[in-house]
């Protein structure tokens, strides 16, 4: 395991290396964490609340930890969203939580300047509070006070019904992001990993390890495994980044998450490994890289969702492996298991496939 | 024989780099392989190395077929490549060390070997260094160094020398005498005829990828000195000096440059005195006297017309 060995150690001396490794995805997801959480800290939100039952009252202390909640007049809504005293205006109407226990579809009418990425979340919050207490009510079946203890515990969080309901709400929208940096990152990283091996052609170096007693399929297999390793390293510094310094919110399954990344990065190495074989030099391979990575990252939704993408551009990007790993996260972080993702598990491994296939596909001599 | 070439021939497209090639070398030598630059060494040394393919011949090193045992020969043989084949992001140590792996060296055994070689090339107290750091010759060094850790049967060095400064130059010539010494054949390729010439006990000149001379140095020189070389310095030029001396028996050609006189004579002429004697009489004074000896520049130049290093 000699080459192996090396390899990472002069990896991870290099600067550079490092820098694509971790400092990148560490940027892009700090970044992400202030623009997700930035606005949200300071928000306001004003209510008017004509029902003023049990119900209400849990409802907006359950808004308290989304922003600073200031009780209102329904003629203020508009001059104080337009002055920036509150950044979101709420109006329970009479009877809402009535309508609520009867099943009936009552709407909370909300004002904010425009949806902007600031009220977002607490919209979504308040789509998911307003679903789970339909659930409630249905369990009650119109009887208030059953209504009313199962709001309670669900707040509390004491039970099953928070499990089904409340983890949907609070918002995976920065963890998802940030996923799509670090599927950026881990592209750019075997790249420049992989890097390596050409450092080597052009150093001599890798000629002359072939005089020694090894094989060529060896020298490429340990290779191979060093960027392995060293990509779950980084997968797993920007995970545990993620959980515990930004408190992200990773979904039911980080082994599953784990598993989805590791096949994604057997498709990240063997795209490197053939984009080296393929480029003529390290200039070439350098320039090469970014004009193949970031149209592929767009298309497959690292910087915004997917479907907010003409039609077409939609099915082009299935042909890009990024599209089929971040579905993949997506499905594990909103609680699916590896089972459902088998389709797109194994057209990643398809995608490496033709990528090592590329890769050998020009097997010249040796050049001295 | 340590390394037997049999009608070796090697093509690159249109161009012919090894041209039906024969050599044999035996153990315990220092074999030099002499050519100008583009005469085939290195595509000679790739394909004993089994890096490049061959289109015919055969190879057979350690008695074996380089084809079906290519994995076992390898272990046996240190090679110095022409282009400085070292890691410039690790030590001088941790190179060293990672050669001495790859050949199978492990433990206490790899930690000597590593100490000896960089010992031996004179890098010890450089060795936590990065060979970024290092000069020219030193990165040489070091690149022999790699090659000669694991104690090889066969040394194969591909123009070590090239491009530095005659202090590394004589430490690395000084060093190629010492491992034959240890026991190592060693085959030495260069350009440098006076390298070859002085270390090397058989020579394989090549040019065009076609082996036009071999044998020792003797015999190679003996192959040119059908005729002897005078220069000679004097003191003033006289017009029929030239003329004068072309008379004399056994000179086959006299030429002036400046001051200096070049004359070529049949070998054994005996014809020194003759030649004195002219110039003394036209009245010019003998300021310097150099019988030119044969060389192996001197040979390449009557083999093929041209000059070794143009
Ligand atoms: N990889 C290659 N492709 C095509 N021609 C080559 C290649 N390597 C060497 N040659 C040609 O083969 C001839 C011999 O080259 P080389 O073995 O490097 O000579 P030397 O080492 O004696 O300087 C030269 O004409 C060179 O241009
Ligand atoms: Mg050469």
């Amino acid at each position: 395991m000699t080459i192996f060995n090396f390899t990472i150690r002069r990896i991870m001396r290099d600067k550079g290396q490092l820098i694509t490794m971790l400092l990148v995805p560490i940027g892009f997801i700090t970044l992400v964490m202030m623009l997700f959480s930035g606005g949200q800290f300071n928000m306001s939100i004003g209510v008017v609340d004509y029902d003023n039952t049990e119900w209400t009252q849990s409802f907006i202390n359950s808004l308290d930890n989304k922003g600073i909640i200031v009780s209102i007049d329904e003629d203020e809504i508009e001059g104080k969203l337009l002055s920036n005293k509150i950044n979101l205006g709420l109006v329970i109407p009479k009877g809402f939580t009535d309508d609520v226990v009867s099943m009936e579809n009552p709407q909370i009418q909300a004002y904010s300047i425009n949806e902007t990425d600031v009220t977002v979340p607490v919209t979504i919050f308040i789509d998911n509070f307003l679903a789970a207490s339909k659930h409630i009510a249905a369990a009650a079946d119109g009887n208030i006070d059953t209504f009313n203890k199962g709001i309670s515990l669900y707040i509390n969080g004491s039970n099953n019904v928070k499990e089904a309901f409340y983890d949907v709400g609070e918002s995976k929208g920065s963890t998802v992001s940030g996923m799509g940096f670090l599927v950026m990152s881990m592209l750019y990283f075997s790249v420049s990993a992989s890097g390596i091996i050409m450092e080597d052609k052009e150093g001599k170096t890798f000629y002359r390890v072939l005089t020694a007693p090894v094989r060529l399929r060896e020298y490429m297999l340990q290779k191979i495994l060093s960027f392995l390793v060293l990509l779950q390293a980084q997968v797993i510094t920007v995970f545990l980044l993620m959980k515990y310094v930004f408190k992200m919110n990773m979904g039911p399954s980080l082994f599953n998450l784990l598993v989805a990344l590791f096949v994604f990065s057997i498709v990240c190495i063997s795209f490197g490994v053939a984009l080296t074989s393929l480029s003529k030099n390290t200039r070439q391979l350098s320039a090469l890289s970014p004009i193949l990575i970031i149209p592929m990252v767009m298309l497959g939704g690292s910087f915004w969702p997917r479907e907010i993408m003409p039609e077409i551009l939609i099915k082009l990007s299935n042909i890009v492996p990024t599209t089929w790993i971040l579905i993949s996260i997506e499905k594990i972080l909103y609680g699916q298991n590896l089972v459902s993702i088998t389709t797109e598990l194994g057209i990643l491994l398809m995608f490496s496939i033709v990528f090592f296939l590329l890769g050998t596909w020009k097997k010249t001599e040796i050049e001295v | 024989m340590i390394l037997k070439i049999n009608n070796l021939v090697k093509r690159y497209k249109d161009v012919l780099a090894v041209d039906n090639a024969s050599i044999s070398i035996a153990e315990g030598e220092i074999y030099g392989l002499l050519g100008p630059n583009g005469a085939g060494k290195t595509t000679l040394i790739s394909t004993i190395l089994g890096l490049t393919k061959y289109d015919e011949g055969s190879i057979e090193i350690f008695g074996k077929d380089l084809k079906k045992n290519e994995y076992e020969i390898k272990k046996e043989i240190g090679i110095v490549p022409q282009d400085l084949a070292i890691y410039l992001d690790l030590t001088a140590y941790e190179n060293v060390e990672y050669f001495g792996r790859l050949y199978g060296l492990r433990g206490n055994l790899l930690k000597e070997r590593i100490e000896e070689a960089l010992n031996f090339t004179g890098l010890w107290d450089r060795r936590k260094d990065v060979p970024k750091k290092f000069s020219g010759g030193m990165k040489r060094r070091l690149n022999i160094a790699c090659a000669v850790m694991h104690h090889p049967k066969l040394i194969i060095m591909d123009e070590p020398t090239v491009g530095i400064d005659p202090q590394s130059r004589n430490l690395i010539l000084d060093s190629v005498v010492k491992l034959n010494k240890m026991g190592s054949t060693i085959i030495y390729t260069s350009h440098y005829m006076e390298e070859v010439e002085a270390i090397c006990s058989n020579i394989t000149i090549i040019d065009h990828g076609r082996v036009i001379a071999k044998g020792t140095k003797e015999e190679l020189k003996s192959m040119i000195s059908f005729e002897e070389r005078l220069a000679i310095d004097i003191s003033s030029v006289n017009f029929n000096l030239v003329d004068g001396l072309k008379k004399v028996i056994g000179v086959k050609e006299c030429s002036l440059n400046g001051n200096k006189l070049l004359i070529i004579s049949e070998k054994n002429a005996n014809n020194l005195s003759r030649i004195i004697d002219v110039i003394l009489k036209m009245d010019v004074e003998i300021k310097g006297l150099n019988i030119e000896k044969p060389t192996l520049e001197g040979v390449f130049l009557t083999l093929t017309g041209r000059s070794l290093r143009d």
